[in-house]
């Protein structure tokens, strides 16, 4: 497996009671590359992160993470995977520290190991000295940055980000850009996804643009505001816009 | 053991583990599980008394029968007068009519003409229990009595089919020392072997390990066993909501991308429960015994094995409502309605034993009944643990039946 295809995935479909919310999505991330999955609401992103970090069964298509096919070996690809959610997956009554060393000996880490990768994530977000809190008594820019944490229990090699700075002061917000860059600087590969245009200008080296559940633009930040001018005065958002359209968009 | 069902113990332990801590953090869910079913027990407790019939003595059994001195039903008044815990009276049977009638007694259990006859050629033989329709504690005691008596018939007259299978396929030599053994034995009357009367005329020998210590029926002895019942399964059925919450809270998404499968989330969620109804029944048992001082009759042992049984059935039930609901509030109303329903029906509300008969009958539907009705057994009426065999099978039937509809239904999507 080429580092340039560590994780493939081809003309991935899901289908929900004969609604295609994921309609032949093709792409490829290299090993180290902070990937971008833009779109509006129900374009259909969560949809295929979901797929691909095995939590949803596929309808058609693959996905291979680092050479092991999410369909036939899910449990292989689910070694090499870290996943934060969207949502604030966590034990609310349960200290920091308790949820990292619970997801991590869910991962198969011993207690020792569990606790020690558990003070070094914590540390990596800054919640160090919270450790020992209830979560439920965490601000919600805390309680993103342990769910970042708990992600990175079995040190992945590939990150599943889903919209991780949703709801946090833009000091919180530093932070986790700061720890997803040092995790890219460690190797690790991450796929995000935002409605932050910034962020993903900020972070992602290429960007993959849905909609209507299907991939309509692929390519690196700057080469997308180039399509439209001057890349130094075009923002992603203009990009984004021109891309999928002015019409307010509710799904889910 | 396979790597794999290795790691599945291993992650349901975990599973269960953080669900206890969890359970022992929530303050809210700790008082209504361990002390707020003792709010109900104080609260009935000054309602009903310290004796829940108002019959503040020792009860006197009273037996008739039809038949003559020499019967069967004779052998088994003059065993039971003899033992010493029991306050046993004969009386005539038509004086024992009247004297029901009146009212000056409140109940006799009654041998019918030709009992020795039937009993002797192996067919039904009848024992009446007749009884004031008030006085519900006699009543129980007499059905337990008859219960009895009726069981130790039984378990004779297998002993002795046995017995006559393996004379007749011993050699000649062989069956003539048993035979000689068994009349020694019967005629010293002291074993189970001559006490059915078909095979020697000694008379019946009838072991009362603790059958008929009739004593009033204490509040506490009722009510400690019955919110023990009713709130394992109302705590356990609110484990419903707790897995719903798992999935909407998407932690349960989050474990199977940590490589949780189905069977161990299933089965780390079936042992959460078991544990906290396990702790709740340590609690009960300890606060009963100590404060309330509750008489577990003369087999503890047993009534905690049914309190174990009852905790698995319910832990079933819980589980299982989970695949059924499909909000935490949903799921919060089922456990409630199921809960409250099955324990007013299941005798957690008032005991089994005043209900009408039909309805007893209904209410073996429910698990509660069951673990009522054992209860009640064992602690009230001094019965063994053979006699409530039956109450721990259904027990073990509803445990299987929920555990494995809880299996089955589960999704994680």
């Amino acid at each position: 497996m080429a580092d340039a295809e560590f994780v493939v995935v081809r003309d991935l479909r899901k289908v929900f009671n004969g609604h295609t919310a994921v309609d032949g999505v093709s792409f490829t991330i290299e090993r180290g590359e902070i990937f971008g999955l833009l779109g509006p609401n129900g374009a259909g992103k969560t949809t295929t992160i979901r797929m691909m970090s095995t939590t949803l069964p596929i309808s058609a298509g693959d996905v291979t993470v680092a050479g092991h096919s999410v369909r036939r070996k899910p449990a292989a690809v689910r070694r090499h995977i870290g996943v934060c959610p969207q949502e604030l997956a966590l034990y609310l009554e349960l200290t920091a520290l308790d949820n990292l060393v619970f997801f991590g000996r869910m991962r198969g880490l011993s207690r020792r190991e569990a606790a020690a990768q558990a003070m070094e994530n914590l540390e990596l977000v800054g919640l160090t000295d919270r450790a020992r809190q209830p979560v439920a008594k965490f601000s919600g820019g805390m309680k993103r940055r342990v769910n970042l944490a708990i992600a990175l229990m079995n040190r992945p090699e590939l990150l599943f980000l889903d919209e991780p700075t949703v709801g946090v002061d833009p000091q919180s917000r530093n932070h986790i850009f700061d720890t997803i860059e040092g995790l890219r600087d460690g190797g690790m590969t991450v796929l995000y996804t935002t409605h932050y245009m910034e962020e993903a200008d900020r972070l992602c080296r290429r960007i993959a643009i849905m909609d209507g559940g299907r991939v309509i633009a692929l390519d690196t930040p700057h080469n997308l505001k180039a399509r439209y001018g001057d890349p130094e005065r075009v923002t992603l958002e203009d990009v984004f816009l021109r891309l999928t359209g002015r019409r307010l968009r509710d799904a889910g | 053991m396979t790597r794999g069902t290795g790691s599945l113990w291993r992650q349901a332990g975990l599973l269960a583990g953080k669900d206890l801590k969890v359970f022992f953090l929530d303050r809210g869910a700790l008082a209504f599980a361990l002390l707020f079913p003792f709010v109900f027990v104080l609260i009935f407790s000054l309602i009903y008394g310290p004796s829940y019939t108002g019959e503040d003595r020792a009860l006197t059994v009273y037996l008739a029968t039809a038949e003559g001195p020499e019967s069967i039903s004779q052998d088994v008044i003059d065993a039971l007068a003899a033992e010493s815990r029991l306050n046993v009276r004969q009386v005539d049977p038509h004086e024992a009519g009247r004297a029901l009638a009146a009212k000056s007694i409140r109940g006799y259990l009654f041998f019918h003409e030709g009992f020795t006859e039937a009993v002797r050629a192996g067919e039904d033989a009848f024992i009446t229990v007749y009884v004031n329709p008030e006085a519900q504690t006699v009543r129980a005691a007499l059905m337990s009595l008859a219960e009895a008596i009726a069981a130790e018939f039984r378990s004779y007259r297998v002993t002795l089919e046995a017995l006559e299978d393996l004379l007749a396929a011993a050699p000649p030599g062989v069956r003539d020392a048993m035979v000689k053994a068994l009349e020694r034995g019967g005629g010293e009357g002291d074993g189970p072997a001559g006490a059915g009367g078909a095979a020697t005329d000694a008379g019946p020998v009838i072991v009362f390990e603790s059958v008929g210590d009739i004593e009033p029926v204490r509040t506490v002895d009722i009510l400690i066993p019955a919110y023990l019942t009713m709130f394992v399964f109302f705590a356990l059925a609110l484990t419903a909501e707790t897995l719903i919450a798992e999935k909407e809270s998407h932690t349960l998404e989050r474990l199977v991308a940590s490589s949780a499968t189905r069977g161990s989330i299933v089965a780390g969620k079936i042992a959460g429960a078991f544990g906290r109804g396990l702790i709740q029944v340590v609690v009960f048992w300890a606060a009963g015994l100590l404060i309330f001082k509750v008489r577990m009759g003369g087999h503890p042992g047993a009534v905690i094995l049914v309190s174990v049984l009852m905790v698995l059935a319910a832990s079933g039930v819980g589980v299982f409502l989970a695949t059924v609901a499909r909000t935490k509030k949903g799921a919060a109303s089922l456990a409630v309605f199921i809960s409250l329903a099955f324990a007013a029906f299941g005798g957690s509300w008032w005991p089994l034993f005043i209900m009408p008969g039909w309805l007893q009958t209904l209410a073996k539907v429910t698990p509660h009944a069951w673990a009522n009705s054992a209860f009640n057994k064992l602690m009230l009426f001094g019965a063994t643990p053979g006699s409530v065999l039956p109450e721990m099978a259904a027990l073990g039937f509803f445990a299987l039946l929920f555990l494995g509809l809880a299996a089955w239904r589960f999704r994680l999507d």
